[in-house]
């Protein structure tokens, strides 16, 4: 093969192929048809909208974030999405405000980011989620529910449910120093107790950032020592509401690990109440993520999952079989050949091609290893 | 040989099947750093093969005495790269380089208290006219710690011009290179030896106990029970001193 005249893409941008593209498709296909089947509505917001309106939200991206550029009719400064689950927030608002409460809504599509980095090289990235707007307590353990079922038919397995409680660290977060918040999101206890004894660190913030770093894995246990810290006393509900989702969600999919991370800001700045990122054994990224929510005047919850992160756990669906038939077949005998689940491929030649295995002659199916 | 014992607790462990299940690597820096850690596999119950403490040995993947943990020794800088992309997933590493780095994918929940020293500025005692700044702006500072030179500077209302090195920073003045540097500074004696004398710390630094963020989230009783481990450690020390 030579490697002159091949094009060079963008940093971050790939063509795909098979086998890839068709185990992608497939699984985006059965995620999708899972949230329809628990009467999530498709909506499809466009793949671009005005700056203002892309950024507007308090949880958009940042400008410098986003792909850019002039339209050249209006001349106002046009954005390519980075994130759908704010325009699908937005499309509720503007389209369906009027429809009846919950709102239960899915989505897919491309979105594209500015940031390459080495852990995650790729700047486009099929995004494919479900929201709930307008739903009660039961809204979280209805979208990770939903959002379980759709990973275990698509034989993601060893998810891992990381839940966290953004509200909580975020009291703390604005009254200390920039240095600080990295030191805490590195989990960074050494240097966190070192500006405790330099004074650079309030030392009641301090201490309560060490508690909250030093809480025990398990999350029962954790919550435990959480219900009795005077400083979350006012929090005795939003502990009470992530047990019984976590209560339920062990009993409906026993086999998914539960944890609790009670630091993690990154992606929930927004978050109102109970968040979670979802991930994989032995999987170095995260497979979606989600949380409760604003939107706009109303509460919402939702999951959004990163379709490139799910390729590498979930299993690819057997090979389909193939079937070569001549140029001049019937085509009212092809339709039954392929509603027989037969992948047909035309050729005159008869001989074994393309992983085809059987062909077709005379009405009759033959195969080209007993032959 | 070595000579450490294994600790019996780690056995106890082992048998019960659960936690030692998951596959560790953990990541240790060549180097003073590296060589301080020595001290802990006595009490942690690991027990490398051999070959580790083998300066000849080309081996880079250690077995220890522990089924599924292994060791591999790497560069410090290394060290947070392979703990990032999950290829180790604990490593041992100074809070200079973790600073440097600021990456979120590498959690450092246990402070090791050992290897401690100071990430500092330094100069020449005697100045080099022809490198002396006229003002601090642009001013040209030697370093293998590019972001974190520049955070200290930017903080201070200077733009300065970091040149990348990678050892013997401190002949870099001396060779009017630049007239500041960014480095360790322990004893301060290979600064004096080189005409430098420190100006600032930057960073009180000591070695930290690395974990990767995921496997912290995805395999976590193996991993807790070493953290858990790593601080029992450390607390002990404390009470002893």
């Amino acid at each position: 093969m030579s490697h002159a005249n091949k094009t060079l893409l963008p940093i971050g941008f790939e063509d795909l192929i098979a086998p890839r593209v068709g185990h992608a498709h497939q699984i985006l296909v059965d995620i999708m048809a899972t949230f329809t089947s628990f009467d999530y509505t498709l909506v499809e917001p466009p793949l671009l909208e005005y700056e203002e309106s892309l950024l507007a939200a308090p949880d958009a991206p940042k400008s410098q974030d986003i792909f850019r550029f002039i339209d050249p009719i209006s001349h106002r400064t046009i954005g390519v999405r980075g994130d759908i689950t704010l325009q699908v927030v937005r499309l509720a608002k503007d389209h369906l405000s009027d429809a009846p409460r919950p709102l239960r809504l899915a989505y897919y599509g491309h979105v594209l980011r500015i940031a390459n980095t080495a852990l995650r090289p790729q700047r486009q990235y099929m995004q494919l989620g479900l929201e709930q707007i307008g739903g009660d307590a039961h809204a979280e353990v209805e979208v990770l529910q939903v959002a379980l079922e759709a990973l275990h038919c698509v034989g993601v397995r060893d998810i891992c449910l990381d839940f966290v409680l953004p509200t909580l660290v975020r009291r703390y977060i604005a009254n200390i120093p920039e240095n600080s918040q990295k030191i805490l999101a590195a989990r960074n206890i050494g240097s966190i107790k070192q500006q405790i004894r330099d004074s650079e660190l309030n030392s009641e913030i301090g201490k309560v950032l060490e508690f909250l770093l030093l809480l025990p894995p398990n999350p029962a246990n954790a919550l435990e020592q959480l219900s009795h810290h005077q400083a979350f006393s006012d929090d005795h509900a939003l502990f009470g509401q992530l047990r019984s989702i976590m209560s339920t969600i062990r009993s409906s999919h026993p086999d998914v690990l539960l944890s609790l991370d009670l630091i993690e800001q990154y992606g929930f700045t927004y978050k109102t109440g109970i968040a979670y990122n979802l991930y994989a054994k032995g999987q170095n990224t995260s497979l979606g993520r989600g949380g409760r929510y604003q939107a706009d005047t109303e509460p919402a919850c939702g999951v959004s999952l990163n379709l490139n992160n799910l390729l590498v756990n979930s299993q690819p669906s057997p090979s389909t079989k193939k079937l070569l038939i001549p140029y001049n077949t019937d085509f009212k005998a092809l339709r039954l050949l392929r509603a027989d689940g037969w992948t047909v491929v035309f050729s005159d030649t008869p001989e074994s091609q393309f992983g085809v295995q059987h062909y077709y002659r005379n009405g009759a199916i033959h195969s080209f290893t007993s032959s | 040989m070595s000579g450490l014992k294994v600790s019996p607790p780690v056995h106890t462990v082992e048998r019960s099947g659960s936690i030692l299940d998951e596959p560790i690597i953990m990541a240790i820096p060549k180097g003073r750093l590296g060589r301080g850690f020595h001290d802990w596999f006595t009490p942690l119950g690991i027990q490398p093969e051999d070959d580790f403490f083998d300066g000849n040995s080309r081996k880079l993947l250690f077995r220890t005495n522990i089924n599924n943990f292994r060791l591999i020794r790497v560069r410090s800088f290394d060290v947070i790269t392979y703990v990032a992309f999950a290829g180790a997933s604990l490593g041992v590493v100074g809070s200079d380089i973790l600073a440097e780095f600021n990456s979120s994918a590498v959690f450092a929940p246990v402070d090791l208290n050992f290897g401690h020293c100071r990430l500092a500025t330094a100069e020449l005692v005697e100045p080099i006219p022809k490198v002396a700044p006229s003002s601090l702006n642009g001013i040209r500072v030697a370093s293998k710690y590019p972001n974190l030179t520049r955070a200290h500077f930017h903080a201070r209302g200077v733009q300065c011009e970091c040149i990348k090195l990678n050892g013997a920073i401190e002949l870099a003045p001396k060779l009017g290179i630049c007239p500041l540097i960014v480095d360790l500074v322990g004893t301060g004696k290979t600064l004096k030896a080189n005409g430098l004398v420190d100006v600032e710390t930057i960073l009180k630094v000591s070695a930290r106990l690395v974990v990767n963020r995921v496997k912290f989230k995805t395999a976590s009783i193996a991993h807790h029970y070493w953290i858990e481990k790593f601080r029992e450690i450390v607390d002990a020390h404390a009470h002893q001193e």
